[in-house]
Order: C-alpha cells, then structure tokens, then sequence
C-alpha cells in the first residue's frame, strides 16, 4: 500500500483543494452569483419543459388569472388552454390559466419557480398547488436543485432546521458551483432544440400512442369538489413495504417549503389552494389519499381540489383508456381530468376575485 | 398557513409509520437512516461502495468464526468472496433491469449471470490443472478459455440475437450484468502464466475461488496478480499492509471518487454538452479538458480504495495509478495509467509478439516489431474498453501516440547524443510543455472513448 500523498506539500494541496471546493458557493456569493435566469438555465432538458418555463418565468410579464405549479403531473394532467377556455365562458371575461412545472417533485424548486415568477410578474388571483401524493414525492431537494440552488437565495432556514437538511441543501450548492461558476464567464444558452422538453409536444407525443378505444372524454365527467382539508373524502396514507415506492411521510425539508410557498402567496395577496392529481397506481377509492393531513400543515382554512378515483372514472377502466403508464395520464385522461376541475377552480377563483377586490 | 413553521420541522415528525417492520413513529435520525439505506439499495450503482467497505469486517468476522487459531480459513474466505460477488451481481442486475430495488426478481435474475462467472472459474481452474500436468495444447486452452469466455459475452450481440427472435430485448445487457467480467478474465490468465513459469504452486480451488471473487478487486480491477494476492494472504506483512496507510488511502479513493470526480461530471461531456441544450464551442474544449481529470477522480479514488480495503486485511493489491499527468510522453504516460493493465498486457502480449516477430523478421527491424507490437497491444486495449469502433480507434490513437514517441525516442537520441539527450530530458521548460502536450493528446482521444458515435452527432449538433 503506497502512501496516499507522496509529501506534505501533497498532503497540504489536496486539503486546500477540498476546502476551495467547499468552500466554493461561499466565494461565489461574495465573487458575485450568475443571475437566477442564468442559473435556472442550467436545467437540462430532460428535467421538462425548461425553455418553456424559462420564457415563462423569466421573460413574460403578463398577468395570470391562475396559476398552477407543480411537477410533471401538472405538465400532462391539467391543460391551461382548455381550462382557460371554459373558465372564460363561466367568468365572463377572458381568463389567462398558466402553469409552472418541471420534473419530478420538489417543494424547493416549486417554492423557487414561483418566487421567481411572482418577482417578473404581477401576482395571480389564485394559485393552485398540486400537493405531495403517495408515489409521487420526494423528502429531499429536487433532483436538479444543484443546478439552481444558489447561496444566499435560500429563506432564513429556521433554528430548529434538521442540521442534516442544512448539509444537504449546502451540498447541493457546492455540487453546482462549478456549474455556476461556469456561468460567469460565458452564458447558458437555452432552447428546447427539438421541442422533446415542451409540454405542448409532450402531449402530442402522448396522443400519437395507439389509440384506445371507448376513450369518452366527451361524456359527462363528474366534478372534483373544492374541500376543507377535514372533509371525509380524505384519508391519510400510510406508507407501507408493500409499496415499491414506500417513503416515510413528509420529511421537513419538504414541509418547510410547502410552508414558504404558502407564505410566498399570502405575501402576493394570492390565494392558495391545493390540488390533489389522480395516478394510474392508486387503487379505485371513494376516498382521496392524502400523504399528509395538509391542514394541520397549511391550517384549517385552506382548501383542496380532489376527486376520488373512483367517481372520477364511474364505469370506465382508467388503466385501459386514461394512463398510458403507471403516472401520468393520456390526453383523453388529461381531458377529462381537466373538466373535472373546472367548477372548483371557478368556485375558488371567484372566491378570491371577490375578496381581493 | 399563519401558524409557526417552526412547528413542522425538527424534533419528531408527526407522521404515523406503520411498514410492517416499524410499528413505532420513527424519530428524524431514524428516518435518515432508513433513507440512507433505501437510498443505496435504490441505487445500485453506489452498492459498490458499502459492500466495499463492509467487506474487511465482514471476511474477518466469518474467517475467524470459523477457526479462531488461523488468521486465514481458505473455505470461509472462499464462500465470503462468493457472497460478496453474488451481491455485486445482483446490483448490476438491478442496473441493467432499472429495477427500483434488488426485489426477488432482480435476485432470481442474477442467478444466471452468477451461474456464468461460476461456470467460467471452474472451467479456467480444471483448465489450468490439465495445462500443469500434461503441458502442450492444454496450455493454450488454459490461457484462452476465460478470454474466449470473455469475448462471447461481450463482444457477441446477444441482445441482438435474442431481439431478432422474440422482437424484444429478453436478456439484459450483458456489458451491465456481467460487472467485472473483463478483469476477472486478464486475472485467471495472468494466473495460467504465472502457475506455468512457477512463480507460484497451483492453488487450491478455494485460494482460486477467493483470487476470482475477491471482492474488492471484482468490479474494478485491479488486473493484479496471484503471486502478491497468496502471499499477503497467507502472510501478511504489516510493513507493507500499514493499517494506518490503509484507512487514509480509503478516505482519500472517497474523497476522489465520490467529491471531486461529482463535481468535475459537472463539466463532463453527458452533463454539460448533452443537456439539451445549445452550446457555444468553449464548452466542448472545457468537457474536453476536465474529462481525463474526472476520469482519473473516479477510476483511481476507486482504486484507491480497492488499494485500502485490501490493505486493511492485509493484502496487497497492486498499484494502478502513479500521478498520470506528470508524464513528459506518452510512453511513460501509459506506464503511470492504468498499470495493471499496461503490465499485464506486457507481460502476456507485449514481450510474446516483440520476441515472435523479432525472430521472423531479423534483430534489423527490432525497432519495427517493438512498434507494431505496441500498436497491436494498444488495439486490443482499445476493444477490451468496450465493443465498437470508437474504442477500437481509441486504441489506435493510444497506440499511434506511443508508437510516435518510440520513433522519436530513437531519432533524438541518435540527433542528440547521449549528454544531449540527458540535458533534454532535464529541461524544466520542456518538462511542463511536454507534459501538457501528453494531458491534451490523451484529453482528445477520449472523446472517443467517452462518447458514443450518436453522442458525438449530438454533440457537435448543439454547438453554436
């Protein structure tokens, strides 16, 4: 077995280099931080729509009258054209319904995306949040927080903050400080070069699967309702091994972003409500599986939009018709789904229109 | 929503667990851990590291359980190493099959594979046995069957094969599920050679099993031989084996494979050029250049840590990496990179092909063998990195290098005189600028070996 270091000066150079790279989100922020458009441009395109939400959040500064936030299940199940359409019809005025997602969960990067939009823009009347479910979460950063995460951007992290989140959250800095520090001497350009990360392709991508029969999006759907988080339509999950995805309920890292979020929009003067997606995975119920009480979280008064499975596929084989895959729906699914949730996003945007004015 | 954040974060988490095995609410440490460790088992490609590590512990505790007057029971030594290899190749399943976690089916799925490498061990040792005794053909056979072994599963298209039946891809990928398979191979012949010239006696099908399967040389090599494998085994000479020098060359492997190398992929090809996005061409020489850096983090902090765990009980491994990138050519460059490899192609193609084609064609043309022979070598260096012609022309380039450096050698010498040459090769200038020029040949050739040829369209298709 050779030494691990030759000498000392060996020895003392790779401990400096270790603590430059530690060190190095710390000499960024003081050196001077790429800018927060340039840094979210560091999302790969696998991670959805990025170009899209780029545009989005950084260059458009047009009002929307809702806005919802949330991950890939957001991008395929809710379709903002068809929702403003209809919306527009039962309001009575033009309606602008906007979205802002990105792959997989993570409250962190929900909480930046709409910091970052509610800072380039005036704030939405209301802003439905689609909350962490059962095999659709994470208690961690977003896979891609490293590539956004800048030091100094964080909110003022609480003392009773897990010291291991706080690691966490610095390693994921440190882990995009090369990327950033990149960013300062040449610019990250962005484009959805072949339109594979837009969610409008990603759509048509969906619809050029073979097509499965009987598929009724026309039919009447039965509406979600817009519920107080203590209705009896809502059941908490209980994590099991018997789940290939099993977690262990909603760490604090996630609950203390969810709780940013909520205070982001308060602050807007927005209203929040919660939204809960059904998935190809989750059995046939009347009840709705919440992976947390949310209203011990977000207090009592919120409201969730949810419509148990069952109801919202009376007669129909979802699996057969609506969810090419184990997630995210089809677009009839996408469709269906979407009316559904039509009367409650009315009810609660009027809601808020009335007391906001 | 009014309420203190406070309340949800820290202490206990107010959330019921019921998961069969944990009928309590877990407290936060708790909870991490079990994230730890889910976060592993749902990672296959990071198993290596704990099994690595738990491994001394592990051979010790059941060595010792099983005869406590020996430091070293051949049969448990075997059968740990057996354990171990299975458990590598059921998460190198779980790779090649994008299981979430190594469930029954990923279990089942390993057997076959596991069945292979026990197949080809066992054939190899019966093999090497009959070469011992009898000689003549046997020897060849000896030599070549975990080669051939080799070949078949790597370079043959089965999936191909088994996709033109049945329309779909039924097996997986053999270049995932067969982890280690190639350094396995160069070992057991290393081994034929070294049991023919009597370097050392024929082992025992368990000191064999132990040398095939030992663990922390299985994934990752290195090719190193039987000889320092035995001996350290058997005797262990602390002067050597240092616990200390162990534990800091551990610490050191993690530190290169699990930070810097992370932290250089930033600027590696998959992650900065192939994002999907535009690049301005800065950002190819950028990946260009931190690609070797990256490479040398993870392969030698890997080593490094093969290097320490082996040394923890005891056995040597050999070295595989002496600072690289202080190499003034490319000769010494490859005699610093990857030494196992470059020793054992040396010992086991190098030196046969230079002798044989020096006796065909006449001491003359000395220096004509020794270069077809390197460039030889390096072809077959390239295709042993993989199947394709971007690794066959990574060898060709590797080899061309050398080659380069052979001819010039000769020609400086001859032009320089021997005092001339001494000063050159003492120049300080000339040291920096040689060692440059080697880092950037080596960067560009990796281009080919890093990427793929639907990559390197994509690549030069972002650029703007």
């Amino acid at each position: 077995v050779h030494p691990a270091f030759a000498s000392n000066a060996a020895t003392l150079r790779f401990g400096l280099a270790v603590a430059c790279c530690l060190a190095l989100p710390v000499i960024l922020d003081h050196v001077g931080l790429p800018s927060r458009e340039q840094a979210f441009s560091a999302i790969p395109a696998a991670a959805g729509p990025v170009g899209l939400m780029k545009e989005r959040i950084y260059d458009d500064s047009s009002r929307a009258d809702v806005l919802f936030v949330g991950s890939s299940l957001v991008k395929t199940d809710v379709l903002p054209e068809r929702l403003a359409e209809e919306l527009s019809r039962k309001v009575g005025h033009p309606m602008k319904v906007e979205t802002l997602e990105l792959n997989w969960f993570g409250a962190d990067q929900q909480y930046f995306m709409l910091k970052d939009y509610l800072d380039h823009h005036p704030p939405p009347r209301l802003v439905v949040l689609h909350v962490p479910q059962m095999r659709a979460y994470n208690n961690g950063p977003h896979p891609q927080a490293y590539r956004w995460l800048r030091y100094g951007d964080l909110p003022a992290l609480p003392a009773r903050f897990p010291w291991l989140s706080k690691l966490q959250l610095y390693g994921e800095m440190v882990l995009g400080a090369p990327r950033q520090l990149l960013a300062l001497i040449r610019p990250n350009l962005i484009r959805d070069l072949d339109g594979s990360g837009d969610a409008a392709t990603a759509r048509r991508v969906t619809a050029a699967e073979p097509a499965r029969a009987n598929a009724k999006a026309a039919d009447a759907v039965p509406g979600a309702s817009l519920l107080a988080p203590a209705a009896p339509v809502f059941e908490v999950a209980i994590p099991s091994l018997r789940n290939s995805e099993y977690r262990f309920g909603m760490g604090p890292y996630t609950l203390f972003f969810l709780d940013r979020i909520a205070r982001l929009v308060q602050g807007a003067g927005s209203r929040l409500v919660l939204m809960h997606v059904p998935l190809g995975l989750d059995a046939m119920s009347d009840r709705v599986q919440e992976i947390e009480p949310w209203g011990t979280v977000f207090g009592s008064d919120i409201r969730e939009i949810a419509v148990p499975k069952r109801q919202l596929f009376e007669g129909v084989d979802p699996t057969r018709f609506y969810f090419p895959g184990d997630v995210h729906m089809n677009p009839q699914g996408a469709e269906r789904f979407t009316d559904s949730i039509l009367e409650p996003v009315a009810q609660a945007y009027l809601s808020a229109d009335a007391e906001q004015r | 929503v009014d309420g203190d954040a406070d309340l949800h974060v820290g202490g206990r988490l107010d959330v019921g667990v019921a998961c069969g095995l944990f009928e309590s609410r877990l407290g936060l440490p708790e909870i991490l851990m079990l994230e730890i460790i889910v976060y592993f088992l749902s990672s296959p490609a990071l198993v290596f590291v704990p099994v690595l590590l738990a491994f001394p512990v592990f051979a010790v505790v059941v060595t010792r359980m099983s005869d406590r007057t020996q430091r070293y029971s051949p049969v448990p030594f075997a059968l740990v190493n057996l354990a171990g290899a299975f458990a590598l190749c059921v998460s190198a399943t779980q790779i090649a099959l994008k299981a979430n976690f190594p469930d029954l089916t990923t279990v089942k799925a390993a057997v076959l594979p596991f069945l292979a490498y026990l197949a080809t061990v066992f054939l190899s040792y019966a093999l090497l046995m009959r070469s011992k005794r009898r000689g003549g053909k046997w020897v060849y056979a000896a030599l070549w069957a975990p080669l051939l072994v080799l070949i078949a599963i790597k370079y043959l298209p089965v999936n191909a094969v088994s996709a033109s039946r049945s329309g779909a891809r039924t097996f997986p990928d053999p270049a995932i599920v067969f982890v280690g398979l190639s350094y396995l191979s160069f070992r057991l012949c290393y081994l034929v050679q070294e049991v023919l010239n009597d370097v050392v006696a024929l082992p025992s099908i368990w000191d064999y099993l132990s040398f095939a399967f030992f663990v922390p040389t299985m994934t990752v090599g290195p090719i190193s031989p039987f000889r320092l494998f035995i001996g350290s085994l058997r005797a262990p000479d602390r002067v050597k084996t240092p616990i200390a020098g162990s534990l800091q060359r551990i610490v050191v492997g993690l530190t290169k494979f699990i930070f810097f190398s992370t932290l250089l992929s930033q600027y590696g090809y998959a992650s900065l050029l192939l994002d999907g996005h535009p690049h301005i061409k800065l950002d190819l020489a950028i990946a260009v250049l931190t690609y070797p850096m990256y490479l040398y983090c993870n392969f030698s902090g890997l080593c490094d840590m093969v290097v320490g765990v082996s040394g923890l009980m005891g056995i040597e491994v050999m070295e595989n990496f002496d600072r690289p990138f202080y190499s003034r050519n490319f000769q010494v460059f490859w005699s610093r990179w990857h030494i196992s490899l470059s020793t054992f192609m040396r010992d086991m193609m190098f030196t046969p092909l230079v002798k044989w084609l020096a006796g065909r064609f006449g001491a003359r043309n000395l220096n004509h063998a020794i270069a077809a022979s390197i460039l030889g070598v390096f072809v077959v260096i390239g295709l042993w990195h993989g199947a394709g012609i971007n690794f066959l022309l990574f060898g060709i380039s590797q080899g061309l290098g050398v080659v380069a450096i052979h001819y010039a050698t000769i020609a400086m010498k001859k032009r320089l005189g021997r005092a001339g040459f001494a000063a050159y090769q003492k120049n300080r200038a000339i040291y920096v600028v040689a060692c440059s020029c080697t880092y950037l040949y080596f960067a560009l050739s990796l281009f080919l070996f890093a990427n793929t040829w639907d990559q390197m369209r994509k690549i030069f298709s972002v650029l703007v």
